[in-house]
């Protein structure tokens, strides 16, 4: 997909800000809760083969905390450490890097996650920052950028101009 | 005209004038025989052409289709046909052509009630391939309606970073990525 329009084209590789990253967030959410469901349905169906009765819940209280942490954990650590995109992302063409440009580290993608699961408001400072950074790129040092894919053409690429 | 032209059109003459003479012959031996009389040099000439006159239809239709046969190839291979073109106006010719008159005469309601229409839209409907039609446009406004999101998604980044700048008194964002050694 090629930008198409100059505003389009000439921010490609630029970091982009709130209403973007929340709408991929908005995504993201959506799609977070999808994976739970089936998660929720597959999980109930293999007990059903055992007890006859299909319960989609999760009994124990325990375990329904930690489980969710993991879902969360598992979906933005491996989007953002394999290529720094989650399906949100790739839907508004964002994509999480260093500073430099360069890719995230998976490890850093981890902590990444973390750090937005413990404190979400976090990114709501991308809309003051100067850098449109949030809490957690300031802390880990990376930004989040537009960035359409290779066809887009010169995207991602680290830039030295000033908006 | 070419010595095989000639040839032709010889042949074509003796092989007519054999049809006369044979069509003399056989009147000469159907009239009843006469005495031969003083001034019979002068009747046998009327006789001849009164043979030639009372010739069978059939006899001379043979001999003129045989001139022709032998005679109208070689004037046809003679002939220069682009050459003949050349001197014809076809523009004019064209300009006294009355289309409007032509087509008035054309029944057109029969012409299309002749044609098939069923047949003919069913052959037209298997010659498109509907599914890739369908699958291209149904990609195209995907693909145009992310973008649409995407770029709205810009614009609504930059208006909320000029609201926010403004009782800042900022003068625009440091989106721009730092060149890879000098990240901080």
């Amino acid at each position: 997909m090629r930008p198409h329009t100059p505003l389009a084209q000439g921010l490609q590789g630029h970091r982009a800000g709130l209403v973007s990253r929340l709408a991929a967030l908005a995504i993201d959410a959506v799609v977070l809760a999808l994976i739970g469901i089936l998660a929720l349905l597959i999980v109930a169906g293999v007990r059903a083969l055992f007890t006859g009765e299909l319960e989609v819940e999760i009994s124990s209280d325990a375990l329904r905390g930690p489980l969710a942490t993991l879902l969360v954990l598992a979906y933005f650590g491996y989007g953002w450490g394999l290529n720094g995109r989650t399906p949100g992302k790739v839907a508004l063409g964002l994509r999480v890097v260093r500073q430099d440009g360069s890719d995230l580290p998976g490890l850093r993608g981890l902590v990444r996650a973390a750090l937005y699961l413990v404190f979400l408001p976090g990114i709501l400072w991308s809309a003051v920052s100067r850098k449109n950074a949030s809490l957690q790129d300031l802390v880990l040092r990376t930004a989040v950028i537009y960035d359409w894919g290779p066809a887009a053409g010169g995207a991602a690429t680290p830039r030295d101009t000033t908006e | 005209m070419t010595t095989e032209g000639g040839r032709l059109v010889a042949e074509a003459l003796a092989a007519a004038l054999y049809d006369v003479a044979e069509a003399l012959r056989t009147d000469a031996a159907e009239a009843p025989p006469q005495p031969a009389r003083r001034g019979d040099g002068n009747r046998v000439g009327e006789r001849a052409g009164r043979s030639l006159g009372s010739m069978s239809t059939r006899a001379m239709s043979e001999a003129a289709a045989a001139i022709a046969a032998a005679v109208v190839p070689a004037i046809v291979e003679r002939i220069d046909v682009n050459a003949l073109l050349a001197k014809v106006d076809v523009d004019a010719l064209v300009s006294r052509i009355d289309v409007n008159r032509i087509l008035d005469t054309v029944d057109v309601d029969e012409l299309v009630g002749r044609v098939d229409m069923a047949a003919l839209a069913r052959e037209a409907l298997e010659g498109i391939d509907l599914g890739e039609i369908i699958q291209d446009s149904t990609a195209s406004i995907a693909t145009d309606t992310l973008e649409a999101i995407r770029i709205q998604a810009m614009r609504a980044d930059g208006l909320l970073a000029r609201i926010v700048d403004l009782p800042l008194r900022r003068r625009g964002r440091q989106t721009a990525l730092a060149p890879r050694g000098r990240a901080r």
